[in-house]
Formats: C-alpha cells, structure tokens, sequence
C-alpha cells in the first residue's frame, strides 16, 4: 500500500510537471494550496525524487517540482521560502501576523524595526499580491517587491 | 496446534507488515547509490588497543552484535572503509586511517571527524581541514551558520496508531536562533532510500527487516515542518541540545563523511531514532545512547534517554495543523460553530446581513476558523478543486479586510509531552477465577499503549498492542499459553461538526474462547471491524462492525468466519479509567455459532508506570454461560 502512495505521490508530481511546461494552473496558488493530503507527503517525495542526488547535499533548490524555475527572482532565498509556504504565506497576509510571514521578513534582511510596517503593508494589499487563485508564487514575489518598493520604509530593501 | 500456530504466524506477520508499512516515515525516493571499490590496502599496521577507544568506533559505526558478541560496521558502504577489512576490523581500519590520511592528507577532506580525532590522540601529526585544504566542505558547514542543535520529534497523529513509533531527525539551528528563522535551519535526516518497482508485501518486508539502504539527507526545516505539521498533521517536539561549539563541529565533520555511503535500513532497530543517537554520540562520546537500544528503538524512548542524559537545555511545542483547527474550534464560541461551517462551502456569500452585523473580532475568529477547515478537508479528500481554491481565497481576502492580529490565543503547550507518557514495555500479573479454575495470570507486553492505560502524552483513543503474551497458571497445575497478540492496532477517533474520522481496529493473534463442543481451544484470530465514536467530555462511546476469522482443528469445520458488532464506553479520568464493551458475532461460514461477550474493565494508575486493575467478563454462546474475573497489577518500564 505504501508503494501504491508512493506511485500514486509520483503520478501527482509528474502531472505537476507536466502542466509546469505550460505555466499553467499547476503551480497556482489554488493547486498548492491542496498539495499533499492526509499521510500521503506527495509533494515531499516529488521534491527528493528531484532534488536530492548524487552527494545528498543541500535540497534547498527552489524549483523542485518544476514548478518555480525562475531563478532571477531569488532574493536571498526568499522565492524558496514563498514557493514552499504558498498557502501558509497567504494565510499570514490574510491576518498580517505568522510564523511564515516573519520567516520571510528575515530572508529579505528585514529589521525589526521595519517588520510591523512590512506586514502591514502586505496585508493592506492582500488583493494586488493575490488576485485570483490561480496566481503562482513568482507573481506573489513580483506582487510583494512591488508594494514594497511604493513603501518608503521597505523599498531600500529590494 | 502447528498447523494452525503457522497459519496464524503467517497472516499475523502479513497484517502486520501491511499495516505498519506506511508508518516507515523515514521513508524518501532518492536514487540508489552505487556502491564503489574499496581503495587497495598496502599494509596492514597494528597500533595501541584502538578498539577500546569507543570514540573511534563511534566514528565507524560500530555496534556490538547481540547474538554473538562480536563488533561491526553498520555502514554497509565499502567506500567508507580504509582497509578492506574495516567494516569488521576497527583496529585494521585505523591503521589503513592513519597511514593514507598522512600519505595523502587531501583524503582528510573526506574523513575530517577521523582526521580530528586522530589528530587529537597523537597518532595524525599534520591536521589539514582547513577551509583551504577542504573547500567543499567548509563551503557546506558555512551553508549550516551552526550555532545549535536540536532533536525534532514529530509526534504521532490523528487517527495513525501507527504513526506513534514515530520519527526523529536533527536541525542545526543558525546563529542568534530566533522564532523568525528557525524554520531556514538545514535538517539532517535518516531515510529509507525506497524501491518503487518492488511489490507491496516486498516494500513492507524490505522495511521493516531490512533491504532498503538507509541514506542521510539534508533539506530546510521549512519544508520538514510542512511535512509533518501540515501534510501529516503531527505536532512537532523541538529540543535544543546543549551541545558545544566544539561538539556541534564533530557532529557536522561526522555527517559528511556518511553523506555519501548508506546503511541498511530496519524499521524497529536501525532505524532514523536510532540513527540520530549515533550521529549524538559522535558528538560527546561519554553519552553512550545507542548502547541502551540493542533490541528495538521507539523515537519516544529514544527521546527518554536524551532527558536523562541531561542533554536537553529547551523544548518548543509546533502545534499541528489540525490541532490549531481543533484549538480554534474549542475557542470559537459554539453558536458560531455553524456559521463557521456554513461559509467554509463553496459557492457560499460571505456578504450577508448576519454576518457582517458582527463584531470585526468575531467575524475574524469565523474566517480564520473556516479558512482552516476547509483547507484541512481539501488535504482529507486528496482532490484539488477548483471551487473550492477560488472560495478559500475569498475567506483569505475577506479577512484581510478586518483588522490585522489573530483573534486567537496561543495555542497552550500539552502538559505531558510524548515523550513524557508511560513506559512502553509492560509486565502484569493477575489472580482471579477463570471459567471454575483459581487461575494466576502473569502478562507480558513489549510494546507499546493499551486504550487502558495512562493516557497522557498518547494520541486520544489509540492503542497499540505488539506481542503481548498471556500465561496462565491453573489450580489444576497446569500451565498454558492464554493468548498471543501478534499485533492489536485500535484507533477510536471521535467524530463532531468537523472532524469525521472513521474508527478502526484490526487485531490478529491467538485467543482462547469459550465455546460449544469444545474445550477453549486457543483459536487463531483476525478481526477487522470499523465505525464511529464520539466524545462526550471524558467519555468515549464507539460502535464497530467486525469481520471475524477463526481458525482451529478442534472446531466443527476447522474454521469460523463470523460478522458482528462490538459497541463500547471508555471513561478516561487522570488516574483511572474503565472500559465496558459488548459483542456480538454470528457466523456466516464455517463452524455455525453465535457468540455474545459482556466485559468491564477498570484501572487505577497509582503512578504513571503502576496501576491496579480488574476486569469481569461473561461470554454466552449456544445457551451456555462463561465466567472470569480478575485482579492485578501492571508495571511499565
């Protein structure tokens, strides 16, 4: 039974990268924000079937599922941070507090100081970093150095 | 009795690996390795009575084997080895060490824990891993910014009996370690390095007794955490190790001379709790861990021994995603329960005079509380929808529109932690009357927590039995073999507005029961039931349907397959609890019989690891009446 999750885990992650080709809805906030399910860690065995080889070094790649390829839009890491906590990230905007958020304040060299303003601001903007659904964690990046950069508090930051 | 002992032996062996196969947590998909040619030796040199030195064995993995006392590698990579006897021969290996890291000082790059320690004692004169000798690996202890260690331990979860063997792993924790960035520490991981093309029974077989190799990998915390408290829903145990600077380097230098090699992975034993002990002991040699698992090592008692080693400095609770569910629902007032349910279906308007006649702080508490739900039944039902995507975001949006801050408070920390419950290994003895005959009982349970006893720090409602054996002694004089559990995995989980799990049990042994035409032959056993229960305070009413097999020369037709109900109520107060249940089989292949069974049992934990109990049963099958009563005593150690 175990194998037939783990094929069934593959078979996700395959179709995964299957519509990746496409940037289509795959990759979408909505796709990732029901990935995996109850003792079935699919989107975990997609990212170490990828991404650990060879010398089992460090994992921290952000397009592990083929998802999220755009390495120009990294920011110290953040686009790794962002892409794996989709949907908690969303949900820490949504009430301008979280573990997530604040991991992602750290990541871009936030200081404390500018923290409360930071996640404020995101979460007065909720509507332009999360338009519809269907939006993938690059245009949540692109969304977030953007409202940042019309702060004048955050915009050193970028 | 032979026959039927191995038809029993072989479905028990085949439930269980089918049952526990998915609980190999440690499990991943990485590709094989492919194991290379060990260096030619040149000679063999013997040097002072290295194999005392149990930091060097430490170094190579050594473990003492229980049955005949000798030492070995438990490394099963040739390529970690120096000598071509190495994996048997500490004192060849150390030799083969000293001579090729002096000769060829560029191979301390791959062994820097040995180079280090060799240096230490005197027997490696020129040390060189410095970041200009070994750039790659100061280049991959400079990604760590190691200021800590913690042990992580992902508790069991909701509704997975099995899940309670659980998994422990490493994090290294960076410099000024803070909430904000605990979740970018690297882990270190054991894992299971799986087969896909093997059969089920292949898989299951292969990891529990061996056959898959056991690799290490390293990835963020963030992605582990999202493993464990969000996929699987388990809370996460966090313990910060006080491990010193000095300490902290040989454990990394340890972890990169096995990065490359793999061991042969076994679920109870070698496996990722006991894996992390040895990673611990290379670290500070005087801890002796892994010497206290020779049998088995469960990740809860793994953690026990941690405690008393004096190596935890910091414990921090990561509540689960169904646990900050269930926390919002019990915190959420129960007249909004409704609402709350209400607008977690797609399709719903959140625009409606009720609702926004709320308080913003109400209205708040209700999205957040249906956001989490409805994610969380998303993960349940395995299926992406759409609808469902596109309503989520609008509970999301519409509470960005409240004001900022959580209604909710911070979810409390158990007060028993799971690695603070009672014992696993469990011994009773009882006195009482059986069927007419004074009987004494004495019960002996390897693993692991009956739905009985203490319930602090164990999953609600779960139970697991593993090779519990009963043995009675009769006034007759007699002794015989009362029953074997070969494996009992019960999950009562209850069901309420929002949490609808279905509730199991599967149990399979040899029982002795007392039926018509026979005397109370010890019948092979399989039941399979499943059902509701629910929770009323601290009481627990469940109803299960059963299918049963029976199986014995001595019943008419050999065999009996029976369709039940067995119902219940399970009090569980802080030192006592009681359990009254009732079956009802009948059979509809095989030996025809109906069978009826009344039981009440009660203990009284006078500690945590010590409890009084008593238990009445009286069975009824084709007009005729059975009897038992007993008293006793349990330890747990």
């Amino acid at each position: 039974m175990m194998r037939q999750l783990l094929i069934g885990s593959l078979i996700i992650s395959a179709s995964t990268l299957a519509v990746a080709d496409n940037s289509g809805p795959g990759c979408g906030w909505g796709s990732m924000l029901f990935e995996g399910s109850s003792g079935t860690p699919s989107h975990v065995v997609a990212a170490t079937t990828n991404g650990t080889s060879g010398n089992n070094t460090f994992g921290m790649t952000s397009g592990t599922n083929g998802c999220d390829t755009s390495q120009t839009l990294d920011y110290k890491g953040t686009s790794a941070v962002v892409f794996h906590n989709m949907d908690r990230l969303s949900n820490d905007i949504a009430k301008g507090e979280g573990e997530i958020l604040d991991t992602v304040a750290s990541v871009m060299g936030i200081d404390s100081a500018d923290v409360p303003t930071f996640k404020r601001v995101l979460h007065e903007n909720f509507d332009s970093i999360y338009p519809n659904s269907e939006v993938t964690s690059d245009q949540v990046m692109e969304a977030m150095i953007s409202v940042m950069e019309k702060e004048e508090s955050l915009a050193k930051y970028i | 009795m032979s026959a039927a002992f191995s038809a029993t032996f072989y479905f028990i062996v085949s439930i269980f690996l089918l049952i526990l196969a998915p609980a190999i947590t440690c499990a991943a998909a990485i590709p094989p390795p492919t194991p290379s040619q060990a260096p030619a030796l040149n000679q063999s040199r013997m040097t002072n009575n290295a194999d005392a030195n149990q930091q060097w064995l430490n170094l190579l993995q050594f473990r003492r084997s229980d049955w005949n006392n000798r030492l070995q590698s438990e490394v099963d990579s040739p390529e970690f080895f120096l000598s071509n006897t190495g994996k048997n021969d500490p004192q060849a290996e150390l030799s083969a060490t000293i001579e090729q890291l002096s000769q060829n000082p560029s191979l301390q790059c791959q062994f820097p824990a040995r180079a280090q320690w060799l240096h230490q004692q005197g027997m490696l004169k020129n040390l060189n891993i410095s970041s200009e000798d070994c750039p790659d690996l100061h280049q991959w202890l400079d990604k760590f910014k190691a200021e800590s260690i913690s042990l992580i331990f992902p508790a069991a979860y909701l509704n997975s009996p099995s899940s309670m063997f659980g998994h422990t792993f490493l994090r290294v924790d960076q410099q000024n370690p803070t909430d904000t960035n605990q979740l970018l520490a690297q882990t270190i991981n054991f894992a299971a390095n799986v087969n896909h093309d093997d059969s089920e029974f292949i898989f299951a077989y292969r990891g529990l007794f061996g056959g898959y190799p056991g690799v290490i990998t390293v990835k963020p915390y963030y992605e582990k955490a999202k493993e464990y408290s969000e996929i699987e829903n388990r809370d996460i145990w966090e313990y910060k190790l006080n491990f010193t600077d000095e300490e902290i380097e040989r454990l990394l230098f340890h972890t990169w001379e096995l990065l490359p090699i793999y061991f042969d992975y076994y679920f109870f034993d070698e496996n990722c709790a006991y894996r992390v002990l040895t990673l611990l002991d290379a670290a500070r040699p005087s801890l002796h861990l892994t010497e206290q698992f020779h049998s088995y090592a469960i990740p809860s008692d793994t953690l026990r021994s941690l405690n008393q080693s004096n190596l935890i400095e910091k414990v921090r609770y990561r509540p689960s995603m169904a646990t900050q569910l269930k926390h919002k629902i019990n915190t959420l007032p129960e007249h909004f329960h409704q609402m709350a349910l209400t607008i977690a279906e797609p399709g719903v308007d959140l625009d409606t005079a009720e609702f926004k006649s709320l308080s913003t702080t109400d209205q708040s508490a209700i999205l957040e509380a249906a956001f989490d739900y409805q994610r969380y039944q998303a993960q349940q039902q395995q299926t992406p929808r759409e609808d469902a995507a596109k309503h989520s975001l609008m509970l999301l949006k519409q509470r960005s529109q409240l004001p900022p801050d959580s209604p909710y408070p911070v979810i409390p920390e158990p007060t028993v932690r799971d690695d603070e419950g009672h014992k696993t290994f469990e011994l009773s003895i009882s006195q009482g009357n059986i069927n007419h005959l004074e009987t004494t009982r004495l019960t002996l349970r390897p693993a692991y927590h009956d739905l009985l006893d203490p319930s602090a720090g164990y999953p609600d409602g779960a139970q697991i039995k593993f090779l519990e054996t009963a043995i009675d002694y009769r006034e007759t004089g007699t002794v015989r073999l009362a029953s074997f559990t070969g494996l009992n995995i019960t999950s009562l989980s209850p069901r309420n507005d929002f949490f609808k799990p279905i509730s199991w049990r599967v149990d399979a042994g040899l029982y002795r029961k007392y039926l018509a035409d026979t005397n109370d032959p010890l019948t092979a056993t399989l039941n399979i039931g499943a059902g509701h229960s629910y929770n009323i305070g601290n009481q627990k009413l469940y109803a299960l349907l059963e299918t049963q097999l029976q199986q014995h020369h001595s019943l008419p037709s050999n065999y009996s397959a029976n369709l039940g109900l067995n119902i219940g109520w399970l009090t569980d107060q802080n030192n006592w609890q009681q359990q009254l249940s009732f079956t009802h089989t009948n059979s509809v292949a095989g030996y025809n019989h109906y069978y009826n069974e009344l039981s009440w049992q009660l203990s009284y934990h006078l500690q945590s690891n010590f409890s009084l109990f008593g238990k009445y049963q009286v069975s009824n099958t084709e007009g005729e009446y059975f009897h038992q009563h007993q008293m006793g005593v349990e330890w747990r150690f």
